[in-house]
C-alpha cells in the first residue's frame, strides 16, 4: 500500500500572488482529520473503523514491533513525501550515503561493515484509511568477514488516528504527518537518520517526554489489555522524587496485575457494553482509587508526586520516552495515545483565530 | 676547479676603480644585483664549500633582503636559484634563500606556480623539508599576491599534496584559502573523510571540510562541531611580521598606503567570514542546502515533458547580480528555516510571497517551540537567538502569527526576565484582537497586568513602553488599512464609470471598513487599559522619574492619533494626565502642557474633518478614558448607536475642556481645580475638599512661578534678575510672567508659553498682532 502525494504548486486557493507582500497564513482552521473525532481529552481503546487491508480473521502480528525497546521521537509534517516505490529506492541509496559519510568518520575501529539501508511500508500499523500508511526503514549491516547481515537499526514512523491534522486540507498534497517515530539502535545511527529526514524533508524532531498525565493515560490504557492469568509480571507505579527528596531518587510501586484487572472490569465493564474510548476523569479515577490504595499502605501522598515510569504486563513507558509494547492487542492503543500526545502538544501552538 | 680565497677577495676589491659615492639604498640594491648575478652564474664545478665569496654573497643577500625586500623580478630569479638542480647547493643554503624572499610589493603568481611545479615535479622522491618550507611561505604571501587565477587552476594539483603527511597542514590551508564552489567535488571529500578514517580528525582536514560544507552542505553531511579551536596553526610568526614590516615601508616609500589598507580590509574581511563560520554552527537553525535535490532530479526529468525554465538551487547562487539574474527562478533551500539567517533569501520571500514556503517555516517554528523550547540554563543563548531571528524576520518580511501563540503559552509561565528584552519587542508585536479586552480573562492581558503589579520600576517601564509600542504599531496598522481603501474607493469609482466588478470590490471595502472599525476600538480599549495600569504603577512606586517618562510617550503618541496617523479617535487618558499633573518635575509638566496642546490641536482637526466630510461624521470617536469611555458592541440600532455616540462626544468634548481649565487655572491663573464642581457629573468621582481645608488653600500654590516643580527654575530667574544680595521669593516673578515665560522658553520649556498663548484669547489675537505687525 503506498501513498501518492504529488507536489502540485498552484493548484490550491492560496496560489501565490506577486502583487501584495502580504499572503494569508496558511494554517488556520484546522479540520477533523478523522470522520468519527473521539472526544476532547480522550483516548480510543479501538480503532473507529475496521482496518482497511487486512481481513477481519487475520490479527496482525507486528512483526518488529513487540517486545523491543523503542525511543520514541516527534516529526513535524514531512514536505514533500513521495509514497511510490522508486521514490523510496532514492531515499534507500541517499541514506547509505549519509550512513557511511557518518561511518568514515566514526573512532569506532569495529564499526568497520558496510550499512545498507531499506524502506518500505507497514501494513500491520495501518489502522485507519486516512492515516498515511506506517514507513518502516531497517538498517543492516555487512560485515567484512562473512556475508551475514546484522539488523543494526529500525524504525517507524507511525501516525495512528489523530484527532485534529495540524494543517488545513489544502496543504494535504505537500505535507505528510508522522507525528511518531520509534526507534532502535545506536545514538550515532539514530542520530543520522534523524538528521537526514530533517534535511530532506524539511521538518525536525525531537524526543517525545512524557507528561504525568500522559503516563496515567497510558497505564489505564494499558490496564484494560491486561491478561486474564494473575501469573504475570506485576504493575509497575514508579514515582520521581527528583527536586523533592534527597538521596531517594525514584519510588517503585509493584501492584499485581489481577487487582489492576479487577479494578479496570469494576469500573468500566460492568455494563457489559464494550468501551471504545477512555475520558480524561476516568482516568483520574483509575489512578485516585490506587493512588489512595498505597497512599493507605505506605503513608505517602502519591497524589503529590509525578509518575517517571510505569509498566504492565502489555506495555512499558518511560517519561523520558522510551516504551515497550508487550501484548499485540495494546499497540493501537499506545500508538494512538503516543500520536495524539505528540499532536496535542504540537497543536497548542497552532496560531489561533 | 677554482677556489675563491680571502686574498683574491682583497685582491679583487684593490683593483676596482674608485666608486661614485651611492645613496645607502642603493648601494644595497647594487649589492643585492651582484649576490644575484653571482647565484645564478653558480656552475655545478663550482665547489661551494669553503668559498668565501659565495658565503659573502649569500649574507649580503639575506641582509639587503631583509632590510628592504625583493622586487618581483628578484624574487623569481631566487626562486630559479634555490629550485635549480645543482647538487652543490646544499639544501640548508636553499633553506636559508627561502628565508629571505622577502618581497617588497607584490608577489607574482608566476613564482607561486614555479613552487607548486617544484614540488610535483619530485613526485618520484616525495617532498623534502624544503618544499614544506615552500609551502610556508606561499601562505605567508598570500594576501600579497598579484592575481589568484593561475594558481587557482592548479587546484587538483595543490590536492594532491594532502597526501604528504609533510605538506598536508600547508595543504590543506591552501585549499581552504583558494577552495571555490566548484572546487567542492564528491571525490574530494570523500578522499578527505578517508585521510580522517586513516590518520583521525586532524583539525586542518576538518578545517577543509568546514569550508566543503559551507559551500556543499549536502556532499558533506557529517556533523562538525569545533567551537573556537583553530584549524591551522599560527606559525612563522617572526618571519610573517618580517614580511609585514618590509611590504608596508615599501608602500609607504611609494605612497600605496591605500592598497595596505585594501589587504588588510581583505585579512578582517577573511577574519570575519571565518568566525561567523564558527557562529553558524551553534545556532538552532539549519543552513542553506539543497538536500532535497538528490531525490528529487531524475522525476524531474521524467515528469516534465514540456521544456520549463529550470529551477535555480539557491546555494548556487553566488553573488547578488546572479540573485536578481534569477529571482524569479530560485528554488528555496530545502530546508526553509534557514531564511532566519540568510537576508538575501528573507528578500526573496518578501518578492515572491509562496503560502506553502511560509508554511513549511511555520510548521518548522511551530515545532520548536512545542517540542525543542527547552528551558534549561544551557539552551537559553539558542532559545533567544531563535526568538531574535524570528522577530526580526516578523518585523521586516511578514507577520507569524506562530509568534502570538508562543506568546500564549509562555507569558503565563514567564518570570518576567528571562529574554526579557526579545519578550517586550514581541509584546509590541501583537496583533489587534490578541490581548481580548472584551474577554473578562484575557489570557496575555492577565499575565502581563500579573507581572506588572509584581515586578519592580523597570519592569514596569518596559512594559509600558513595549504597550505603547503596540499603539503605535495599531495605530500605523491603521493607516495603511485607510491607505488602501481610500486607493479602493478610487478603483471603485474607476469600475462604477465602466460599470465592472463591483460588487467584488464593495465587500472587500466593507470588509476593510469592519477591520478598521475594529481595529479603532481596539486602540481605545488600550489606552484605556494603558491609562489605569499607568496610574496605579505610579502610585505604587511613588512617581518613578522612569515611569513618568514612558507616561509622557504615552501621552505623546495618543494625542497624535489622529493628526499622524489618520485613525478618527481622540480618547484622552484622563487619569495619567490629573497623575502627572502634581508632578515635581517642571520636564514632566512641560510635556503634560505639550500633550496638551497637540490634543487641541487633534480635536480641532478632527471636528473640522468630520463637518467638511459627511462620510467620517458618524466614525470619529471623542472621549476620555474615564468619564466619556463608549460602551461598545452592545448591539444597539443604527441610530440609537448614532445618539449615543454623539452624547459621548459632547461629554469627551466637556471634559477636555474642563481638563484644559483646570491645567490653566493651576499654572496660570492661580485657581486651585474651582472647575471640578462642573466635572463633577461627569468624572464619576466623589471628590470634594474638605470644608476646613477649603478657606486655607492657597490657590497659586502650584503656579509655574511657585509650584515645587518650578523652585528651582524660578530661583534661577530671580537671581538672574536681581542678584544674589536681595531676598527674593517666587511671588515676587508674579508681576514678570511675561519675561519669566520668555526665561522658560530659553530654559527649553517652550511649552508653557505655547500653552498660554493658544489658550488665551486676548494673548492670541495679541500674538495675532504682533505677527502682522512684524510682517507690516
Amino acid at each position: 500500500m503506498a501513498t501518492n502525494v504529488e507536489n502540485q504548486p498552484g493548484t490550491s486557493q492560496y496560489s501565490s500572488t506577486k502583487k501584495g507582500r502580504k499572503i494569508e497564513f496558511p494554517l488556520y482552521t484546522p479540520r477533523g482529520h478523522n470522520k468519527n473525532p473521539s472526544t476532547p481529552g480522550s483516548r480510543r481503546l479501538l480503532p473507529s473503523r475496521r482496518r482497511a487491508s487486512i481481513a477481519s480473521n487475520q490479527e496482525p502480528e507486528f512483526e518488529g514491533l513487540l517486545k523491543k525497546g523503542w525511543r520514541v521521537h516527534t516529526l513535524s509534517p514531512l514536505y514533500n513525501f513521495k509514497g511510490h516505490r522508486s521514490f523510496l529506492i532514492k531515499c534507500e541509496r541517499s541514506l547509505d550515503a549519509a550512513l557511511s559519510q557518518a561511518q568514515s568518520t566514526s573512532a569506532d575501529p569495529l564499526n568497520s561493515g558496510t550499512e545498507k539501508s531499506s524502506f518500505s511500508f507497514y501494513d500491520d500499523l495501518k489502522f485507519h484509511p486516512d492515516d498515511p500508511p506506517a514507513l518502516r526503514i531497517q538498517v543492516h549491516e555487512r560485515l567484512d568477514s562473512g556475508v551475514m547481515a546484522k539488523l543494526v537499526m529500525e524504525a517507524f514512523l507511525v501516525c495512528v488516528e489523530p484527532s485534529t491534522a495540524p494543517f488545513s486540507p489544502w496543504l494535504k498534497e505537500h505535507f505528510t504527518y508522522y507525528p511518531v517515530m520509534l526507534v532502535s539502535g545506536n545514538k550515532a545511527r539514530s542520530t543520522v537518520l534523524l538528521e537526514w529526514l530533517e534535511r530532506h524533508y524539511d521538518c525536525r524532531s525531537d524526543v517525545l517526554t512524557l507528561s504525568d498525565s500522559d503516563l496515567k493515560y497510558m497505564l489505564v490504557l494499558s490496564s484494560a489489555f491486561l491478561p486474564a492469568n494473575t501469573k504475570g509480571p506485576p504493575v509497575l507505579m514508579q514515582y520521581s522524587l527528583e527536586d523533592v527528596c534527597e538521596g531517594i531518587s525514584v519510588i517503585n510501586c509493584k501492584l499485581e496485575t489481577h487487582y489492576c484487572k479487577q479494578l479496570w472490569e469494576r469500573l468500566f465493564s460492568s455494563s457489559g457494553a464494550v468501551k471504545t474510548e477512555i475520558l480524561k476523569d476516568e482516568v483520574d479515577m483509575f489512578v485516585s482509587h490506587i493512588e489512595d490504595l498505597l497512599e493507605h499502605m505506605m503513608n505517602i501522598f502519591f497524589k503529590k508526586l509525578n509518575l517517571s515510569e510505569v509498566g504492565t504486563p502489555a506495555a512499558y513507558v518511560s517519561h523520558l520516552g522510551k516504551i515497550k509494547i508487550f501484548s499485540p492487542a495494546a499497540v493501537y492503543t499506545a500508538l494512538h495515545h503516543l500520536c495524539e500526545t505528540a499532536n496535542n502538544r504540537f497543536l497548542e501552538l497552532m496560531p489561533r483565530e | 676547479m677554482s677556489v675563491f680565497t680571502r686574498a683574491q677577495a682583497s685582491e679583487e676589491r684593490s683593483s676596482l676603480p674608485p666608486e661614485q659615492p651611492q645613496s645607502p639604498t642603493k648601494q644595497r640594491q647594487t649589492t643585492l644585483e651582484k649576490a644575484l648575478s653571482v647565484l645564478c652564474s653558480l656552475d655545478t664545478t663550482t665547489s661551494l664549500r669553503g668559498n668565501v665569496r659565495f658565503s659573502l654573497t649569500v649574507e649580503n643577500l639575506v641582509q639587503v633582503a631583509m632590510t628592504d625586500g625583493l622586487y618581483p623580478d628578484q624574487i623569481t630569479t631566487l626562486l630559479t636559484v634555490i629550485g635549480s638542480r645543482n647538487p652543490k647547493l646544499s639544501q640548508n643554503v636553499r633553506s636559508k634563500l627561502v628565508k629571505c624572499l622577502i618581497p617588497s610589493h607584490k608577489v607574482p603568481q608566476t613564482a607561486i606556480v614555479k613552487i607548486i611545479y617544484m614540488i610535483t615535479a619530485n613526485a618520484v622522491s616525495g617532498p623534502t623539508n624544503l618544499h614544506s618550507l615552500l609551502l610556508r611561505w606561499v601562505l605567508l604571501v598570500f594576501d600579497h599576491l598579484d592575481g589568484y587565477e593561475k594558481l587557482h587552476r592548479l587546484y587538483g594539483l595543490i590536492f594532491m599534496f594532502i597526501d604528504s603527511m609533510r605538506l598536508l597542514p600547508h595543504a590543506c590551508q591552501l585549499l581552504f584559502l583558494l577552495t571555490r564552489k566548484e572546487d567542492v567535488r564528491l571525490f574530494r571529500v570523500q578522499k578527505l573523510l578517508d585521510l580522517v578514517r586513516m590518520q583521525g580528525p586532524e583539525p586542518c582536514i576538518m578545517g577543509l571540510l568546514m569550508v566543503y560544507k559551507v559551500y556543499c552542505p549536502h556532499l558533506v553531511t557529517i556533523r562538525l562541531t569545533y567551537g573556537t579551536k583553530a584549524f591551522f596553526k599560527n606559525q612563522d610568526v617572526v618571519w610573517r611580521e618580517t614580511i609585514q614590516t618590509v611590504i608596508s615601508q615599501g608602500r609607504r616609500d611609494e605612497g600605496q598606503e591605500e592598497i595596505g589598507a585594501d589587504v588588510k580590509r581583505a585579512v578582517k574581511r577573511r577574519q570575519t567570514a571565518q568566525r561567523r563560520m564558527v557562529k553558524r554552527q551553534k545556532l538552532v537553525t539549519p543552513d542553506v542546502h539543497a538536500a532535497m535535490q538528490e531525490l528529487e532530479e531524475e522525476a524531474d526529468v521524467s515528469e516534465n515533458f514540456h521544456p520549463v525554465q529550470p529551477r535555480v538551487p539557491y546555494v548556487q547562487i553566488d553573488t547578488f547580480t546572479s540573485f536578481l539574474e534569477n529571482i524569479d527562478n530560485i528554488e528555496y533551500p530545502s530546508q526553509v528555516s534557514a531564511v532566519l539567517q540568510d537576508s538575501q533569501l528573507q528578500l526573496l520571500m518578501m518578492c515572491d510571497p509562496d503560502p506553502v514556503v511560509m508554511a513549511r517555516l511555520s510548521l518548522w517554528i511551530q515545532h520548536v517551540f512545542a517540542f525543542g523550547f527547552k528551558k534549561t540554563d544551557e539552551e537559553s543563548q539558542q532559545n533567544e537567538d531563535l526568538l531574535k531571528m524570528l522577530l526580526k524576520f516578523s518585523q521586516h518580511v511578514q507577520d507569524l502569527p506562530v509568534l502570538e501563540a508562543f506568546l500564549f503559552n509562555y507569558l503565563p509561565t514567564w518570570d518576567g526576565q528571562k529574554y526579557a528584552s526579545v519578550i517586550f519587542c514581541l509584546i509590541s508585536c501583537l496583533g489587534p484582537n490578541s490581548l481580548k479586552f472584551k474577554e473578562t480573562n484575557s489570557e496575555i492581558l492577565h499575565s502581563m497586568l500579573r507581572l506588572f503589579y509584581s515586578s519592580d520600576v523597570y519592569f514596569k517601564a518596559s512594559l509600558v513602553s513595549s504597550l505603547t509600542n503596540l499603539l503605535h504599531n495599531w495605530a500605523t496598522k491603521f493607516l495603511k488599512l485607510e491607505k488602501l481603501t481610500s486607493t479602493a474607493v478610487a478603483d471603485l469609482s474607476t469600475s462604477s464609470s465602466k460599470g465592472e466588478g463591483q460588487t467584488s470590490n464593495v465587500s472587500e471595502r466593507s470588509e476593510r471598513e469592519y477591520e478598521m472599525e475594529d481595529l479603532k476600538q481596539q486602540v481605545m480599549y488600550l489606552i484605556k487599559c494603558l491609562d489605569t495600569t499607568l496610574v496605579l504603577g505610579l502610585r505604587m512606586e511613588g512617581d518613578h522619574q522612569l515611569l513618568q517618562q514612558v507616561a509622557k510617550q504615552f501621552m505623546e503618541t495618543v494625542s497624535v492619533l489622529f493628526t499622524k496617523y489618520s485613525l478618527p479617535v481622540n480618547s484622552f487618558p484622563t487619569n495619567v494626565f490629573y497623575r502627572l499633573l502634581l508632578s515635581d518635575c517642571p520636564a514632566t509638566l512641560a510635556a503634560v502642557c505639550g500633550s496638551i496642546n497637540q490634543f487641541r490641536t487633534s480635536i480641532t482637526a478632527l471636528r473640522e474633518s468630520a463637518h467638511h466630510s459627511a462620510f467620517q461624521a458618524h466614525q470619529y470617536t471623542l472621549c476620555d478614558t474615564v468619564a466619556s469611555f463608549p460602551s461598545m458592541g452592545t448591539g444597539l440600532s443604527e441610530d440609537a448607536a448614532a445618539r449615543v455616540e454623539g452624547a459621548s462626544r459632547k461629554l469627551g468634548l466637556d471634559v477636555f475642556n474642563s481638563v484644559l481649565l483646570d491645567l490653566m487655572g493651576m499654572l496660570w491663573q492661580g485657581r486651585m481645580f474651582t472647575q471640578r464642581k462642573r466635572l463633577l457629573s461627569a468624572m464619576t468621582t466623589d471628590f470634594t475638599l474638605p470644608k476646613h481645608i477649603e478657606p486655607n488653600l492657597y490657590q497659586r500654590a502650584l503656579t509655574i512661578f511657585q509650584g515645587p516643580a518650578f523652585l528651582g527654575l524660578a530661583y534661577k530667574f530671580l537671581t538672574e534678575a536681581q542678584g544674589t544680595e536681595k531676598k527674593s521669593h517666587p511671588s515676587q516673578i508674579e508681576k514678570f510672567k511675561e519675561t519669566y515665560l520668555q526665561f522658560l522658553d530659553r530654559e527649553g520649556f517652550p511649552q508653557f508659553r505655547e500653552l498660554v498663548d493658544t489658550n488665551i484669547k486676548s494673548r492670541k489675537t495679541a500674538s495675532v498682532d504682533a505677527d502682522e505687525s512684524v510682517r507690516e
